[in-house]
């Protein structure tokens, strides 16, 4: 059963668009949700975190609805952004109210077992208020963590997080990707959603602009032919033998490299590859620049009106 | 251009920044570090807004005794909110202009020039309390820059930036050395973005200097010419058979990743030829580098 | 004829000039202050509009009452008071409110306001140092407080010059300029200085305010109810505008009439007043000079 089904799914804030006539399904695993500013990426995570309903059509969770139903609710965890947090408290106390308000049984204990989950063993009988950026992150999971649910929303869960940490959440997070869960991490920072996945939600204008697998995804976006860089000593060798080929879209010469965009990469890097063989070219690197989150990000969202 | 000499600073019985001995030059310098190893407190030494033992001299002026003429040559984008409310953006950097000393026709041409460069050109009459974030630290980079310093202090210069804002404010960093003139410190925990934009950098941990240096030197610019990452297709196998029968030393990584250290007389040919003969497609052939979040780890975890 | 095009270099030019010297920042920040403080209506220009309507009234009634036809009805008791002589003390109370009213819009917010929107690090971080801002904040204030509490009596004592029947009555009248000077400065600084001060008490704008606004209306009614009824002056006139009025009452001879000026002598007026200033610009002082240490750095 998929975990969130989203049916012509729209949220209006008077006349501010939220997500507008989205369908889309979540079957599981660790999801990156991508998007510019303001396109609706955190409408849509509150949505199925059910603090929000939506204006028109449907979005269930488990197949129910998050905002009217508690059962659902409880399964989901979820980290927001910003959370105002109450100082004062120390980070087992914290995560123990939070606990008790989703409804756990024994709070204290899952307290516990969520804070060392996240490493924060030691430091869980300090005060927030001290705590730096890469431990109140933790404590967020925590607290996300604590009711054992088996959806999770991580909002921006490595802002401000220093590499050392970030290194260290990352795993956790990947390792509860592991125990079964079904984790949508959202974040402006591609880097870190690479290092947890290669699936991902582009969210465009309030819509789903693209789903699933990264280089997949890649191999759709024909205005943009995959590039190959070369770098090698003999650029114009290799030029030579791929020029004549009808995949090739363009070829552009740098520096000690060629730069080869073609419509079709598979044929192209086998006749690289015998071009390099039968010219005796010296090859100190080959690569795709483009065949990345980053890239295919920008050409998602870049060149549309 | 920045020199440390037994930098001490203690705040109560916390030491913040531990006899530091370091000369700083560069043109995009990256300050890395995790949190609470001292850079706050390091920049605050530097502008001469806190007392502190030893010496510290920024552009050749003494921190300790010319903190406002350093404030003058100096640029600082802070990481929080620093703004008045109540006025725009060709304000607010007029305002910063004639604060650093600039008369006021000079800074108001000079808010205008820096806004145009941080791109924010139609909505600088607007108020800064509308602004999205990207506008925001847009401006913060504007009213850095509108006293023409000579160094700058960026402190996570891309917070909160979606993908498209963050190249481009990575875009006029490293525009800003030639197009300026001055030097950048830029306090990041970003690692790939110091990787894209810096050519030095100071890692600092406990209060202490753990590396001063270029990005080449943290990180050994060459890796070793014959240990390469080697990607396929598929069938990653079928070549680590052809290229052990051939002398190299070959290590799975992915299923389509192979790290593979090629025999000492060998080159990358070899590769090639192994390919062709195991029926394997290339797709990729690099030398192995040490990332430089492997390199800061290691500087760090040394402490 | 020969073409011919160009492009021009519109290359980054280094700044050359000189630049000003440090202690000038304090005027920047001064004319600063006073340039928001005239943006808005509500927050300055309708108050300095009602300290000149009260002007203008009390000018009239000394005016109308100057002239021979109600020289009958222009005293005021037993005590040979003309009318015209008791308005300027009397406007006094008027302004002192207006300029309250100021302060509930400008002043009480100020160094609050400046801490919650992050502006010390937007400070600190140039060559701006405490005691400038601190001094460009009250010059600032001072000045915009002055066009309420300042212009009003020192116009209202040249209007009773002028009103003088002869040239002897004149000279003998010349005292109250410097007296309207006075007061004026008085009044002036006490509400420049103290909602200042209190602005730096809170981190949040609402607090600061209410905190001035209580210690203002409630803590003054306090002021005057333990002082009427011990009949002790110094203790009333820990309220500001009480003790501004005294030392007003006393300086152009009026009686001090009612419960709440009773007793106070000209001696505890300034003090209070001075006492609370001094008070509001140690509290500025240390607030700032701990910004500046704080507000830069950020969370690293």
């Amino acid at each position: 059963m998929s975990v969130v089904v989203a049916d012509r799914c729209s949220k209006w804030y008077g006349h501010v668009l939220g997500i507008s006539d989205v369908s889309w399904t979540l079957k599981g695993g660790i999801v990156g949700l991508l998007g510019p500013n303001g396109a609706g990426k955190s409408t849509l995570i509150k949505m199925m975190a059910g603090l929000l309903r939506p204006s028109r059509g449907s979005l269930t969770v488990f197949g129910g609805s998050p905002f009217d139903d508690v059962d659902v609710r409880r399964r989901i965890g979820y980290a927001p952004e910003h959370e105002k947090t109450w100082d004062m408290l120390t980070a087992l106390e914290l995560v123990e109210v939070m606990a008790e308000l989703a409804g756990v049984a024994n709070a204290r204990k899952a307290a516990k077992d969520a804070l060392a989950q996240m490493g924060m063993t030691d430091a869980m009988n300090r005060r927030v208020k001290g705590f730096s950026k890469g431990m109140r992150q933790r404590t967020k999971l925590a607290t996300a963590i604590a009711h054992d649910p088996e959806f999770l929303l991580l909002d921006e869960p490595l802002t401000g997080v220093d590499p050392v940490a970030r290194i260290d959440i990352v795993e956790r997070i990947k390792k509860l990707g592991e125990a079964g869960k079904t984790i949508i991490v959202s974040s402006h920072v591609l880097y870190e959603i690479e290092a947890l996945t290669s699936d991902i939600v582009v969210i465009y204008r309030g819509q789903v602009l693209a789903e699933g697998n990264v280089y997949e995804i890649r191999k759709l976006i024909d205005q943009h032919p995959h590039r190959i860089r070369v770098e090698c000593d003999q650029p114009r060798t290799i030029a030579a033998a791929l020029a004549t080929a009808d995949h090739v879209a363009r070829i552009v010469f740098e520096r000690g490299a060629v730069l080869i965009e073609t419509r079709d990469p598979d044929r192209c890097y086998d006749q690289l590859a015998q071009a390099v063989l039968e010219g005796g070219v010296a090859v100190s690197a080959l690569s795709s620049p483009d065949n990345n989150l980053g890239a295919v990000f920008d050409y998602l969202t870049g060149d549309r009106r | 251009m920045i020199e440390l000499s037994r930098l001490g600073k203690k705040f109560g019985a916390i030491t913040a920044l531990a006899e530091v001995d370091a000369t700083i030059e560069g043109k995009i310098i990256g300050l890395l570090g995790p949190n609470g190893a001292g850079k706050s407190t390091l920049l605050k030494c530097l502008l001469g807004l806190v007392p502190f033992d030893g010496s510290a001299k920024v552009l050749g002026l003494s921190a300790a005794t010319h903190g406002p003429e350093i404030r003058d040559r100096v640029g600082y984008m802070p990481e929080q909110e620093a703004f008045l409310t109540g006025m725009s953006a060709v304000e607010l950097c007029t305002y910063a202009g004639e604060l650093s000393g600039l008369p006021r026709t000079e800074a108001m041409q000079r808010a205008h020039a820096s806004l145009y460069y941080a791109g924010l050109e139609e909505k600088r009459y607007q108020p800064i309390d509308g602004y999205s974030t990207g506008m925001k630290q847009r401006v913060k980079l504007a009213q850095a820059l509108v006293h023409d310093p000579e160094l700058l202090f960026l402190d996570e210069p891309t917070n909160g930036l979606d993908p498209r804002s963050r190249d481009e404010m990575l875009e006029l960093i490293t525009d800003l050395p030639q197009r300026r003139g001055c030097a950048i410190v830029l306090s990041t925990h970003l690692l790939p973005d110091v990787e894209r934009v810096c050519d030095h950098a100071v890692i600092m941990n406990k209060g202490r200097v753990r590396f001063v240096g270029s990005i080449d030197e943290l990180r050994g610019a060459r890796g070793r010419l014959g240990e390469l990452i080697v990607q396929v297709k598929a069938d990653p196998d079928k070549l680590a058979a052809a290229l052990t029968a051939a002398g190299a030393t070959v290590k799975p990584v992915t299923p389509v990743q192979l790290h593979v250290d090629l025999p000492a007389s060998a080159t990358n040919k070899l590769v090639f030829q192994c390919a062709r003969d195991a029926g394997v497609q290339l797709r990729g052939i690099e030398v192995r580098k040490e990332s430089l979040e492997a390199a800061f780890l290691r500087v760090i975890e040394a402490a | 004829m020969a073409m011919t095009g160009q492009i021009h270099d519109l290359g980054y030019k280094r700044y050359a000039g000189a630049r000003r010297d440090a202690g000038t920042r304090w005027r920047v920040i001064m004319r600063h202050q006073i340039a928001m403080a005239w943006k808005t209506w509500w927050r300055f220009k309708a108050w300095v509009g009602m300290a000149v309507l009260i002007s203008f009234i009390a000018g009239a009634v000394m005016y109308i009452f100057s002239n021979r036809m109600f020289h009958g009805m222009g005293r005021v008791g037993d005590a040979a008071l003309m009318i015209r002589d008791v308005a300027l003390p009397q406007s006094i109370a008027w302004y002192c409110r207006a300029a309250f009213i100021t302060s509930l819009t400008l002043g009480g917010t100020i160094i609050a306001g400046d801490v919650q929107s992050g502006a010390f690090t937007f400070y600190f971080a140039r060559s701006v140092r405490p005691r400038d801002y601190v001094l460009g904040k009250l010059g600032g204030l001072g000045a915009i407080t002055a066009c309420i509490t300042m212009i009003g009596p020192v116009l209202l004592a040249g209007l009773r010059l002028g009103l003088c029947e002869s040239a002897s009555d004149l000279v003998d009248h010349l005292v109250l300029l410097p007296k309207a000077l006075l007061v004026g400065g008085l009044a002036t600084c006490a509400y420049a200085a103290v909602p200042l001060g209190f602005s730096a008490l809170a981190d949040s704008r609402r607090t600061a305010l209410a905190m001035w606004a209580a210690y203002y209306l409630v803590g003054g009614t306090i002021a005057i109810m333990i002082g009427s009824i011990s009949h002790t002056g110094w203790i009333a006139a820990l309220d500001l505008p009480t003790a501004i009025q005294g030392v007003a009452n006393h300086l152009f001879g009026m009686p001090l009439i009612g419960p709440r000026l009773s007793g106070i002598t000209m001696a505890e007026g300034i003090t209070s007043v001075v006492a609370q200033v001094v008070a509001a610009i140690a509290i500025v002082w240390t607030a700032v000079d701990r910004a500046q240490k704080t507000g830069i750095g950020g969370s690293t």
